[in-house]
């Protein structure tokens, strides 16, 4: 897959330049990535990858990297609810955070772990044709 | 595949001027054991000891191990990291029961894992009632985390291989066989007893996220059948080290207590077909095409049931109810066993997914109740990292040493296989 077909939504600055694909940066935490996520798929792209990430605390993690494709004809309902589901979790953590200073303290290693994730995902979308 | 445990029941690990087992106590030479470890990777290896109801914490923990040496068959304990990947599961293994390795290593600053050997947070974990052997790794300057993570993990197996070549040639005090036959014939046995497999996920989505299969990143396979005694030598091992509570340690694989469970009632009330391993990726369509292949492999074994378990939580959540609704689909029950993130007064939703055919859960508790830990004398690692952690939060760490923190900073506090210590009483 050409990766400039993708639109990567992040408010991850590690990501903001280095990829070829087109980036939407968002200034804020992971729930407004997300609520940017949800207007695209309102929009008509599809989700590539998962939006939340996977045994990090939502609200502990102030970094997200997600993938979308290009905008399709139609909406994909069942991820609309998908991401309400996700939005709700992000919601109630951001309720009881937790570990906001020691989460700008390490925020590089956040950042780190985000990207990881972001380029696994776009090393597996690499390998196929969307 | 018929494998015998005979475990060696060890009364204490003391440091020896040479290495080896004698009525139970395990001897270590510290410099030979060190020596064996060496790696420039690392900066510097401290090796110490702690027993049951010492004051000590333990933070952060990257693994725990346990020994377990091959005496007989084919094969070599942690295949594909040792020796040419043959296949494991078969014959007779020695294990050491009642001690660790255990490996600790601040890999990412956010990173978290509490031990107490004693006080309330021991209550939590089932490593406060081994006798372990602690493996404090700091890395050379300048190495990336990725090397760091391999140094820790190939220094926890390493000193685990060392020990427990040690086990090879003592009389164990107790042995048990376990035995599952090819697929054919494995099908035709217990006419009348409902067939069941085991859907084993494994988390594998990257760095410090990850688990291997024979050596193999479990994020590279499609999901595979396994002899239940193949995990026993294992054939699993972990590379996680994110989310403490309810990650995997390669100790919980080897003593997977599903697989423990289901054969202790195969040929009584069930028919224990063996173990589907599949992996949690990154992408939905990796999710997709796992899930498909796994309800694909569950069917073809022609099974009535199956148990699912998780490992981790947020998008492995999808991963599992996606198992479940295309396994469910076939006509085939599920039970599944994960944990809950439900708030601190546990009435927020438990999942990032859910699905009306999840209608049998098991939970492992949940990873948001606080708990107060005492100060402990002594700390082996980094404790500052506590307000950092998962689970932490700002002015967790007191200044008497005392902790406040969710209980998913424990290791192990909510696994999900059921290798922990709570339980409901009544509900």
């Amino acid at each position: 897959m050409d990766s400039r077909q993708v639109l990567i939504i992040t408010n991850n600055p590690m990501v903001k330049n280095t990829n070829n694909a087109e980036i939407c940066f968002v200034i804020g935490d992971c729930g407004q990535v997300l609520y940017q996520v949800f207007n695209q798929v309102a929009m008509g792209r599809r989700l590539l990858s998962h939006p939340l990430a996977g045994s990090i605390k939502f609200e502990d993690n102030p970094y997200r990297s997600v993938v979308l494709s290009k905008p399709e004809t139609d909406v994909d309902l069942s991820t609309l609810a998908m991401l309400e589901k996700c939005l709700e979790k992000v919601e109630a953590g951001v309720r009881e955070r937790t570990a906001a200073k020691g989460g700008l303290a390490f925020a590089r290693d956040f950042q780190m772990i985000d990207k990881e994730l972001l380029d696994e995902a776009m090393q597996a979308l690499g390998e196929r044709q969307v | 595949m018929q494998l015998e445990l005979g475990n060696i029941l060890v009364k204490d690990v003391q440091w020896g001027s040479r290495s080896e087992i004698r009525k139970g106590v395990v001897y270590v030479n510290r410099q030979e054991l060190l020596d064996t470890l060496k790696d420039d990777r690392l900066a510097r290896i401290d090796i110490d000891i702690v027993r049951p109801g010492d004051a000590v914490r333990i933070c952060p923990v990257k693994d725990v191990l346990e020994p377990r040496v091959k005496v007989e068959g084919k094969g070599q304990v942690f295949p594909g990291f040792f020796g040419n990947a043959e296949m494991v599961g078969s014959g007779k293994t020695n294990v050491l029961k009642g001690m660790t390795v255990l490996t600790v290593g601040k890999i990412v600053g956010f990173q978290e894992g509490i031990i107490d050997m004693s006080g309330s947070g021991a209550e939590y974990t089932p490593f406060s009632r081994t006798i372990n052997l602690v493996l404090l790794c700091d890395q050379a300057d300048g190495l990336p985390q990725h090397e760091h993570e391999e140094a820790v993990r190939m220094a926890g197996l390493k000193a685990t291989r060392y020990i427990s070549q040690l086990a090879a040639n003592v009389t164990p005090d107790e042995s048990v066989t376990f035995a599952t036959k090819p697929l054919a014939q494995q099908m035709a046995e217990f006419s009348g007893l409902p067939k069941v497999a085991y859907v084993y996920m494994l988390q594998t989505q990257g760095l410090m996220h990850d688990t291997y299969l024979y050596g193999l990143d479990v994020k590279k396979i499609l999901p595979t059948f396994l002899y239940p005694t193949e995990v026993m030598d294992g054939a699993v091992i972990s590379g996680n080290c994110v989310s403490a509570c309810d990650k995997n340690t390669t100790y919980h694989h080897m003593n997977n207590p599903v697989i423990a469970d289901l054969l202790a009632r195969h040929g009584q009330d069930l028919n224990f077909i063996g173990v589907v391993a599949t992996n949690e990726n990154v992408t939905l369509l990796d999710k997709e095409r796992s899930s498909n292949f796994t309800a694909k492999l569950v069917e073809s074994l022609g099974v009535e049931g199956v148990i699912i378990s998780e490992e981790g939580f947020g998008n492995p959540d999808a991963d599992l109810i996606m198992n479940c609704r295309k396994i469910e689909a076939l006509g085939i029950k599920t039970i599944l066993i994960t944990d809950e993130y439900a708030g601190r007064d546990g009435a927020s939703q438990s999942l990032a997914d859910g699905n009306p055919l999840a209608n049998a859960v098991v939970s492992g508790g949940n990873a948001n109740a606080v708990i107060e830990l005492p100060p402990m004398p002594k700390v082996i690692g980094y404790i500052d990292a506590v307000e950092i952690i998962a689970g932490g939060f700002d002015g967790a760490l007191k200044k008497d040493g005392s902790i406040t923190v969710e209980i998913q900073a424990i290791t192990g506090a909510t696994n999900e296989l059921g290798f922990n210590r709570m339980g409901a009483l009544e509900f």
